[in-house]
């Protein structure tokens, strides 16, 4: 057996990283993304200073009697510590009272974040000093007064009736809004569950939207015209690095900023990879904390057109879920859009194998279909692999697959 | 009721729902398992060329094609329009 890099592991709770064995002889592509280094705490402050867009923060900051920084949660990457100290600096320099700014998590559908999620996603400091809230999709609403097709839309009370607002969140690619955060922390982020249900549903009748797609991506562009209505004063925008450190920060206008941002996501994800492979392994780090965000990890397979896995090739998914299951009050189990696993069309001819240690088989069965093995020992892929395709064979492994664009 | 019963038939004959299966106009067909991605692609090419209406990109969401009401009344407002 050789030793192959290893792949990054347990995004928050387990972080570290998982050896893969490969037998001496196989064809070994480790495809990383392009990458880039994290910003120092003087970079932070220096993107701050200069917004795109709109006056700088603590100008548009100075005599509001009510903050709400909404940030996204812990299901996804960025470290965001750093900017949201550097953040809150600036909001105390413009004159803002500590006790006049509280902080809302815009879980959507996910699992509300208790204490040691709050610490680990805003920093001890943080989660001991300031009103941490989560958003309910299901309460604390207000009608907004728009409608979204024939659905009212809601929205999260305190967020609405805060007279500055400011949303942080990780653009990186996303399968259907084409990257993430922007006005999409608001709407789903802090919707009422009829809008997240809507919402939702576009995704599964693959109604407009794509991976990578953002100028002309009409699911976006709609969620951003309802959100500018409901209003966002300032934008933070975190493009993370392989380490889920803020590699590029653009600050600002709630769409000009985050088109600078997907400009710079853009160079960092991009990923050139073979078209030769026999095995394809998905690794769902960064967004590796449950089994019902694992899905992400197919997103580098919708961001090319052309196939990178030969006919009948193997395609292994691997993550952490350090949380197991995991939590969606809308696609979990029981829950009005979950349905019975079924197989994946866009995986063609190739077969799948999942592996995780922290999932038993009876939740994966409630998330993917029986032709699909699941293995919680890499010693069994290894023995399907081998039975598969002997000793030559060609593999490639993405090791941040929900971040990789490739090319 | 003549869309609706179209309709009802063409999902059918697809082999998207059972001819024995009891689905209300109002019930979501997404969360019903009756319709998915590829399904709506072949559900809006048969509204076209059935009704001789063009769906626009903007039509596409959930709200015009997630009930079997929904659909009738999305094609009925597009004849409407045309005439």
């Amino acid at each position: 057996m050789n030793a192959v890099p290893h792949l990054p592991w347990g995004a928050w709770y387990d972080e570290g990283e998982f050896r893969l064995e490969m037998p001496e002889g196989w064809n070994i592509s480790y495809c990383a993304i392009t990458d880039a280094p994290g910003l120092s705490e003087t970079e932070i402050e220096s993107a701050l200073s200069q917004p795109i867009g709109c006056e700088p923060l603590e100008k548009l900051a100075q005599g509001k009697s009510r903050v709400a920084i909404a940030i996204e949660d812990i299901t996804r990457p960025s470290i965001l510590e750093g900017v949201l100290n550097a953040v809150l600096r600036r909001l105390l320099r413009a004159g803002v009272s500590k006790e006049n700014i509280f902080f809302i998590i815009c879980n959507g559908a996910h699992a509300p974040m208790l204490r040691e999620d709050v610490e680990r996603k805003l920093g001890k400091a943080i989660a001991s000093e300031y009103w941490v809230l989560n958003h309910n999709p299901y309460d604390n609403l207000v009608d907004t007064g728009i409608l979204l097709g024939k659905t009212p839309f809601q929205v999260n009370r305190d967020f609405y009736h805060a007279d500055f607002k400011i949303t942080i969140g990780s653009i990186m690619p996303h399968h259907f809004a084409g990257f993430s955060a922007g006005g999409k922390l608001v709407l789903p982020g802090l919707s009422d569950i009829a809008t997240l249900e809507r919402s939702h549903k576009f995704v599964m009748m693959g109604l407009r939207g794509g991976v990578n797609e953002v100028k002309n991506n009409k699911f976006r562009l709609e969620l951003e015209n309802v959100v500018q209505q409901v209003g966002v004063d300032f934008f933070v925008g975190v493009v993370p690095n392989a380490k889920r450190m803020p590699a590029g920060l653009f600050a600002g206008d709630l769409v000009k900023a985050h088109r600078k941002g997907v400009d710079f996501g853009r160079e960092i994800y991009n990923t050139p990879v073979p078209r030769d492979a026999d095995v394809l392994i998905l690794n769902a780090y960064p967004k590796d904390s449950e089994l019902l965000q694992a899905d992400t990890a197919f997103t580098p397979l919708k961001s090319i057109k052309e196939p990178i896995v030969k006919k009948d090739g193997l395609i292994i998914l691997t993550s952490c879920c350090s949380n197991g299951l995991g939590h969606h009050s809308l696609f979990g189990p029981g829950m009005r859009l979950y349905k019975p696993p079924v197989q994946r069309r866009f995986l063609k001819e190739n077969a799948l194998i999942f592996f995780s240690q922290n999932v038993n088989p009876a939740e994966y069965r409630k998330i993917f279909h029986e032709s699909y093995p699941f293995k919680t020992n890499w010693g069994d892929v290894l023995n399907m692999i081998k039975s598969r395709f002997g000793e030559q064979c060609n593999v490639t492994i993405l090791p941040h697959a929900p971040l990789q664009l490739l090319s | 009721m003549e869309v609706i019963e179209t309709i009802r038939a063409f999902l059918i004959k697809e082999n998207m729902m059972d001819a024995d299966m009891k689905i209300d106009e109002t019930d979501s067909l997404l969360e019903e398992g009756i319709i998915d991605s590829l399904g709506i692609q072949a559900l809006v090419a048969f509204l076209e060329e059935t009704y001789d209406i063009t769906v626009e990109e903007d039509d596409l969401m959930p709200d015009n094609f997630d009930t079997l009401e929904a659909i009738k009344d999305y094609v009925e407002n597009k004849q409407e329009n045309r005439s």
